[in-house]
């Protein structure tokens, strides 16, 4: 129904020899199911919530005095104080939050709602999306499993797998398979838990690693059980959180071949209801086709739009442009006139060059002439006076 | 591509184990991105077409992801060798990527002229020598320096020196290096016995004239005043004698400033060989 179907046609690989197909088995319809990591995130921390110890404070924590308030008037805060005197106790505040000794604010009860309700058509939604998304070798690679040298995915193997008994077979599939990758990225990175969990029973932290998931248990939970990282589950009782742990879809499993054929019966398709789980259907995508882009650049919807408005210049590219004070052309593109400004201004200053020289020369000469003269008068009248000399000077000119 | 959204929509907003996080960009871990940035256009998960460029012992690599190949991990990256030289290698980037979007071309070839030239850098720097960076231990250090200085302070370097060349002197090594007999040599030594007691009556003299400050000489002072031709004040001219060696001893005689005595010590010479053959 949906396009999503990529491939219908899943190999089945043995669990030693060669890695290669000895079978092939078509793709069930759960994993063609939507993917929504937004129902998983909900229904997974709700979920998450279910296997919860109830905690409280004691009712009696910091209730257990008679303390009453002074009152006013005695130059103190309002706050009861412990009656009684003799000891350092009596005195001290008493009762509120901010008190030492006192009670906390809003105190932890026990019937505190530690559990939560979820719709199962969510609960059965969330877990379709989950095992979809086991198949899709991006999300399985984005959380974290190394599962570069994995002939295909979803993995399916042998039903020879169910019969293991000693785990030392069980890692020697591992290593076949090339899923024992998998498994060294736990073992490397086994640590101490950080913080009080540590003293709380709690003490190591490991990674996830695969997840073997089978039909019948005819000893490969034994097998499987002690490897760092290794999960074992039934195709009947999939847990979401162990499908997505941290609500992140992508889960690395390997699925025997009886237990990923019944996956079909578990989960039924859109057609058929499930066998298992009464009058459950597949979910149905809200989007057949959720590649909007290819939608939009498709023949059909580009025909029907209408043109494309030019661009404003305004909120457009930023031109570079030619400074006119460099480049000439560029000035003269933009005033013709100051061409000729430039040349009339040459001329203009040409001209005032011209008559300013002559103006100099003229009095230069006037200067050297009184010079030259008045030497001569020098020589001749030594006892004229200078004002006689300057006016017989000016006369001789005139 | 129906895929690439759905996938974009899990990892780009959430979790994905390649995406590291900083204040300013988020960068993606991923081998395979062909720019180190997580970009919807540029993830290698969110994209099933994907064409990166990388580099094995030297060589040169065109990586191909296509859909078909999704589903079979060991086989979804196709490899191609690029060729040596730079521009043909470029056309088989054009060539392979042909009906790949523009951006991945170019940023393949982006990252291919970035990685020869990174390679380039690395064969030309075998070829001289590295220095080898050592740690500066401060502690170690102080406590070296400390060591040293000590250790010079307890050899005594010069003393040692002194008595050494004192030791040839006497030995009679220098005897055919200095142009003077070996008796005026040893009238010298005798006459210098003497001037040491001349020389303190002297001091005495001056201390009177001068009235108890003494004048001290430095080596360059000397030096300065024999190449202006005048006669230091202290010396009288009666002890002015014409060999060099007089001078130069009595030199060493008069004290500077900050520098060691220079005592010339005569112990009785123990005859060994003269005791061996008596016994």
């Amino acid at each position: 129904m949906t396009t999503q179907q990529l491939r219908p046609i899943v190999s089945v690989f043995p669990i030693k020899g060669k890695v290669k197909t000895i079978k092939q088995v078509p793709l069930p319809s759960v994993f063609s199911a939507p993917i929504r990591p937004d129902v998983v995130r909900f229904v997974h921390t709700n979920m998450a919530k279910n296997n919860r110890q109830a905690h409280a404070v004691s009712t009696t924590a910091g209730e257990q005095t008679s303390a009453t308030s002074w009152g006013t008037g005695r130059a103190v805060a309002r706050i009861p104080r412990v009656k009684g005197s003799g000891t350092g106790r009596s005195g001290q505040a008493a009762f509120g939050n901010m008190c030492r000794g006192g009670r906390m604010y809003a105190p932890k009860k026990v019937w505190r709602k530690w559990h939560r309700k979820i719709n199962t058509n969510q609960k059965r939604y969330a877990v379709c999306s989950a095992i979809a998304a086991t198949a899709v070798t991006p999300l399985v690679m984005s959380r974290g499993h190394r599962v570069n040298k994995l002939p295909e995915l979803p993995l399916v193997v042998s039903d020879q797998l169910q019969s293991l008994t000693k785990t030392r077979q069980a890692v020697k599939f591992l290593k076949f398979i090339g899923a024992y990758r998998d498994v060294e990225k736990v073992i490397r990175t086994k640590k101490t838990r950080v913080g009080q969990g540590k003293y709380r029973n709690r003490r190591h932290v490991l990674r996830k690693g695969p997840m073997v998931v089978y039909a019948r248990n005819l000893g490969i939970k034994k097998a499987f059980r002690n490897i760092p990282g290794v999960e074992t589950a039934s195709v009947y009782t999939l847990n979401l959180l162990k499908l997505a742990p941290g609500s992140q879809m992508g889960r690395f499993i390997i699925w025997t071949e009886s237990a990923f054929k019944l996956l079909e019966d578990i989960y039924g398709s859109w057609e058929k209801p499930s066998k298992f789980k009464s009058g459950f259907y597949l979910p149905r995508p809200v989007m057949v086709n959720t590649d909007v882009e290819r939608i939009i650049k498709s023949d059909q919807v580009q025909t029907v739009l209408r043109n494309r408005r030019p661009r404003s210049r305004k909120y457009g590219k930023k031109i570079q442009r030619a400074d006119p004070y460099e480049d000439m052309s560029v000035m003269v593109k933009l005033n013709p006139y100051y061409k000729t400004k430039l040349q009339k201004q040459k001329e203009l200053d040409e001209k005032n060059k011209k008559e300013r020289k002559e103006i100099v020369d003229k009095s230069r000469k006037e200067y050297e002439d009184w010079l030259y003269f008045s030497e001569e008068e020098e020589e001749e009248e030594e006892e004229g006076s200078d004002e006689d000399r300057e006016i017989e000077v000016l006369s001789d000119e005139n | 591509m129906i895929q690439d959204d759905i996938i974009w929509s899990c990892v780009g907003e959430n979790f994905c184990c390649f995406k590291a996080k900083t204040k300013l960009e988020t960068f993606c871990r991923n081998r395979y991105n062909l720019s180190g940035i997580c970009r919807r256009k540029l993830c290698p998960l969110a994209n099933s077409q994907y064409a990166t460029v990388l580099e094995h012992r030297g060589k040169c690599l065109l990586y191909m992801k296509t859909i078909e190949r999704i589903h079979t991990p060991n086989k979804m990256w196709e490899k191609i060798v690029l060729p040596d030289k730079y521009s043909d290698a470029l056309k088989m980037i054009d060539e392979k990527l042909q009906y790949f979007p523009k951006m991945t071309i170019n940023k393949a070839k982006q990252r291919l002229t970035r990685i020869r030239q990174y390679l380039m850098r690395m064969r030309r720097m075998k070829l001289t020598v590295q220095p080898k960076l050592v740690r500066v231990n401060k502690k170690v250090e102080r406590r070296e320096r400390k060591r040293e200085n000590r250790a010079l302070e307890v050899a005594k370097i010069e003393k040692s020196i002194n008595n050494e060349l004192v030791d040839r002197l006497k030995s009679g090594l220098y005897d055919g290096f200095y142009n003077f007999d070996q008796e005026e040599f040893e009238q010298m030594l005798d006459k210098i016995g003497a001037k040491y007691e001349e020389e303190e009556e002297e001091k005495e003299k001056e201390k009177e004239k001068t009235g108890g400050s003494t004048f001290v000489i430095d080596e360059e002072a000397e030096n300065e005043m024999e190449s202006w031709g005048k006669t230091p004040k202290i010396w009288d001219m009666e002890d002015l004698v014409d060999d060099d060696y007089e001078k130069k001893m009595k030199k060493l005689k008069k004290r500077k400033k900050g520098k060691p005595k220079f005592e010339i010590e005569f112990e009785q010479e123990v005859n060994h060989q003269q005791k061996r053959e008596k016994n």
